[in-house]
């Protein structure tokens, strides 16, 4: 058993910190892109989360006729929550906030709360659009799950271990990125599903002028925007355990290792992102269970096989 | 640890049972559905407490995928808006509470009567693998003749439901290049 | 600088601002997108996302009802600026800015909005929203004998009638709701008015309208229009990269730049008619066939789905660019096609639709009014 030290509760004030840093990085290098492409000065790129922070600070909550108030609170408030309990159970190189024997399936179980989140988001405003954007959530979720699911399952199965740290020491030599790249792949795409991200940002679409996001403002607007860039950087944090070898690297110690692969995943995740045209739900439930399924199952058999002989 | 452990416990239990009851407090389907949701999770996390750390989470996991789904189906056939309009989650209601009722003493009262054997020995170093040995050990070949049946019920029970079938999509030979669909797919079959 | 100030000088950097067409004033919206890009200002999908409401072009009385109306939904602080022409742009941005941080003048505003709201919502009987008629008979009621049941039993709660129902294309019956897209919408053509009966997220009805507004200056650069509705295509399609690539090259047209223009154009034209994903991803969307197209009026460039017309929107562009005949044919008979078009479509198809048929509502109100 690799040695992590469960660190005490305390602890999980820093990997949040952690967290917030890699999801404001990832906030301003898509409004660093954004200002790239429009041929605006880049640093109001950069500062872009602070000044859309302050922006929203300065708003009221909005109030729409017949909303179900309670649940639609739980919905905005529900993405961050998520994003944070899914980094409890990362390594940061040799500590851990919570050293969990199942982290795997913890992290599973918590994505799977996002649907629950995303659709309460959208069902409290008791607003059309923002009802589309929920039911349009759950289409795609039904797609990516079960490959994301599986995909998740591969590297376990590698490495015998359902705990976080022993899939990161089971990559001595090789990343499993490297010999599981369709596992690697549909985890990535997964990611971008439960941040609603890129391709996968049909449910805050602007065709039904923003969906989840049409009804809200103020604090409530800043917390589902957060929480959408947290679920990203806390799906590039679990990435690196999982694929990327954990805090393993030369000269810099674990926990920096840990969050420089984080950065790096998370800028090429907006990139990648922003390079795509929309992966529309009606097309994508179709091509997750006929297309990417079958693909990952493939390589759970190849890395089973591996495993075995 | 223990007395923590108590805690943790009767909170989860609590929460649970009066999830559980909200269940058929509400009058919006989406607040009864996802009161059954924080139901459920309750005794997902309870499992932890007792080093079933697997079949814990998997309980939360599946529990919140199922409200996911039910909701789309309870507000797909219950109507649009219930949020709106108000309406009574009980149906029968002096029946069913008679049923509830000497259910929950039944099992409840069986739980706490029954005398307990004493642990004798340590327990099993991996205990989602311990029970799954105690449920299923011999049982393991019948476990495993009901999936394949299982499956081949749903699909079975699709095939006869779908309106329509692969001649209404590829013609009577089957021999259309790509299938005429109302909606069609992502994969161009 | 105290800390509230200085909030509200970030807040400033990044103002939000939804944009309203008048049919006419295109090259009034145009030029207001540029001014916003060019300060770092980003559009809004929703008044709930907006600080800023930019009217280009003067709006007639139905239109400015609803402007009305969607100003009263931004959460504020807020401002609502007009501009009738490109060169009073900037003018009116600068306001706008100028207003939003105007402290003491927006804590009024907030003060008077909720005392208008507690008054209003003192002296409503209950009618507002949508109207859906009546439902037929609230099935969950076969409750033997409840006692809490029933206790309101008009099907107008916080009167806001409940949603009909109609048989839907599965042949259940399934729950109607009336829901307008347009005028104020994000990618979508200025003064249109679709009024969509939806069951679910599909189009099950629909009715056209153009609100149009006073007189107008009609717009004059055809490639630079073709390539801002390419652009909106884009947009829907959710690809906001090429989208913005495509407005650069409208924007270079619009500025005399041609040869950069017909360079950039070529090259994105090529990427967009390259990308499988989007061709897998608009395959087969409002497929017409010429038949089709003719019995509708629609030029011959309206025929295939949404993706060959997003194509040859991009192609058009680029022989307007080129000097060759620009084809662009009279594209405001779809405007009167548009119910037939996207019925039986869910709301993504339906806009994706619309985009790319780049109707006419200018020419289109034109004609309405020539008729009357």
């Amino acid at each position: 058993m690799p040695e992590v030290v469960t660190v005490g509760a305390a602890w999980a004030v820093p990997a949040a910190l952690l967290l917030g840093l890699v999801a404001v990085v990832a906030a301003s290098a898509d409004a660093v892109m954004v200002a790239r492409r429009d041929g605006v000065d880049v640093r109001t790129g950069a500062i872009a989360p602070l000044a859309e922070t302050a922006r929203l600070l300065r708003q009221p909550r909005r109030v729409t006729p017949a909303a179900d108030a309670p649940l639609w609170r739980v919905g905005r408030g529900g993405l961050l929550v998520a994003a944070l309990l899914m980094v409890a159970v990362v390594p940061w190189g040799s500590w851990v906030p919570a050293d969990l024997p199942v982290g795997v399936v913890w992290f599973n179980a918590v994505d799977v709360t996002v649907w629950a989140f995303v659709w309460l988001a959208g069902w409290g405003p008791n607003a059309a659009f923002s009802l589309v954007g929920a039911y349009r959530f759950l289409a795609q979720a039904l797609a990516y799950e079960l490959p994301l699911m599986f995909a998740l399952t591969a590297p376990a199965l590698a490495a015998g271990s359902l705990r976080v740290a022993d899939v990161a020491a089971a990559q001595q030599g090789l990343w499993f990125a490297v010999w599981m790249p369709v596992a690697f792949a549909v985890y990535c795409l997964g990611v971008l599903g439960f941040a609603v991200w890129g391709p996968l940002a049909p449910p805050t679409g602007g065709d039904i002028a923003g969906g989840v996001l049409a009804e809200v403002s103020g604090p409530d607007r800043l917390l589902l925007l957060a929480g959408r860039y947290a679920l990203l950087a806390a799906g590039a944090v679990f990435a690196v355990p999982l694929f990327l070898g954990g805090g393993a690297g030369p000269l810099l110690p674990g926990w920096l290792w840990v969050l420089v692969k984080a950065l790096v995943l998370v800028v090429a995740l907006v990139a990648v992102g922003r390079r795509l045209p929309a992966l529309r739900p009606d097309r994508f439930l179709e091509l997750g269970w006929m297309v990417l399924l079958p693909a990952v199952l493939l390589q759970v058999l190849v890395v089973a096989l591996v495993v075995v002989l | 640890m223990t007395v923590l452990a108590d805690v943790v416990f009767w909170v989860l239990a609590v929460i649970a049972v009066v999830a559980g009851a909200w269940v058929f407090r509400f009058d919006s389907m989406a607040r009864a559905t996802y009161a059954l949701a924080v139901s459920f999770v309750a005794v997902g996390l309870a499992l932890l407490l007792v080093d079933l750390d697997y079949v814990g989470m998997v309980v939360v996991l599946m529990m919140v995928m199922e409200m996911a789904v039910m909701a789309v189906y309870m507000i797909m056939f219950m109507g649009m808006n219930p949020a709106l309009m108000p309406m009574s989650m009980v149906h029968d209601n002096r029946k069913a509470v008679v049923a509830a009722v000497a259910g929950f003493v039944l099992l409840g009262g069986g739980a706490l009567l029954v005398p307990w054997p004493v642990r004798r020995g340590v327990p099993a170093p991996d205990g989602t693998a311990a029970l799954g040995e105690a449920l299923m050990g011999s049982k393991m070949l019948v476990m495993m003749a009901v999936s394949p049946v299982m499956v081949a019920t749903i699909v079975a029970g699709i095939a006869i439901a779908a309106p329509r079938g692969r001649y209404d999509r590829l013609g009577d030979d089957l021999d259309r290049g790509r299938a005429d669909d109302p909606q069609p797919g992502g994969v161009g079959r | 600088m105290d800390l509230r100030q200085r909030l509200v000088h970030l807040a400033l950097r990044r103002p939000h601002a939804l944009l309203v067409e008048v049919p006419g004033w295109w090259r009034t919206r145009v030029e207001t997108e540029r001014a916003m890009a060019r300060r770092g200002w980003r559009p809004a999908s929703s008044p709930a996302g907006a600080d800023v409401l930019v009217v280009c072009g003067s709006p007639g009385a139905d239109l400015g009802e609803v402007v009305d109306r969607v100003t009263d939904q931004l959460p504020g602080p807020r401002a609502r600026v007009a501009a009738t022409a490109p060169e009073e742009v900037a003018t009116a941005l600068d306001e706008a800015a100028a207003r939003l941080a105007d402290e003491r003048a927006q804590r009024d505003d907030a003060r008077d909005r909720t005392r208008a709201d507690r008054a209003d919502r003192a002296d409503q009987g209950g009618d507002g929203g949508d109207d859906g008629g009546d439902d037929g008979g609230e099935d969950g009621g076969e409750d033997g004998g409840d006692d809490e049941d029933d206790g309101d039993s008009e099907m107008a709660p916080e009167g806001i009638p409940l949603a009909g129902s109609g048989p839907d294309r599965d042949g259940l019956e399934m729950d109607v709701l009336n829901v307008p897209l347009g005028p104020v919408l994000e990618h979508w053509p200025a003064g249109l008015v679709l009024r969509c009966v939806l069951q679910g997220d599909v189009v099950v009805e629909a009715d056209v309208d153009v609100l149009a507004g006073g007189a107008a200056a009609s717009p004059s650069a055809t490639a630079a229009v073709t390539c801002d509705g390419a652009a909106r295509a884009l947009d829907l399609a959710g690809w906001g990269d090429a989208a913005a690539g495509v407005r650069r090259v409208r924007d270079l047209v619009l500025d005399g730049h041609h040869d950069q223009a017909r360079r950039d154009l070529d090259r994105l034209a090529a990427r967009v008619a390259r990308s499988r994903v989007l061709r897998w991803s608009l395959r087969d969307l409002g497929r017409l066939d010429p038949a089709q197209a003719r019995a509708h009026g629609l030029p011959d460039d309206a025929v295939g789905d949404v993706h060959d017309r997003l194509v040859a929107m991009l192609e058009r562009a680029r022989d307007g660019l080129a000097g060759r005949s620009d084809a662009a044919g009279d594209r405001s008979a779809v405007v009167e096609a548009l119910p037939t078009l996207v019925h039986g479509l869910e709301l993504a198809a339906v806009r994706l639709v619309v985009a790319s048929h780049d109707p006419d509502t200018l020419g289109a109100s034109r004609q309405e009014r020539a008729d009357a």
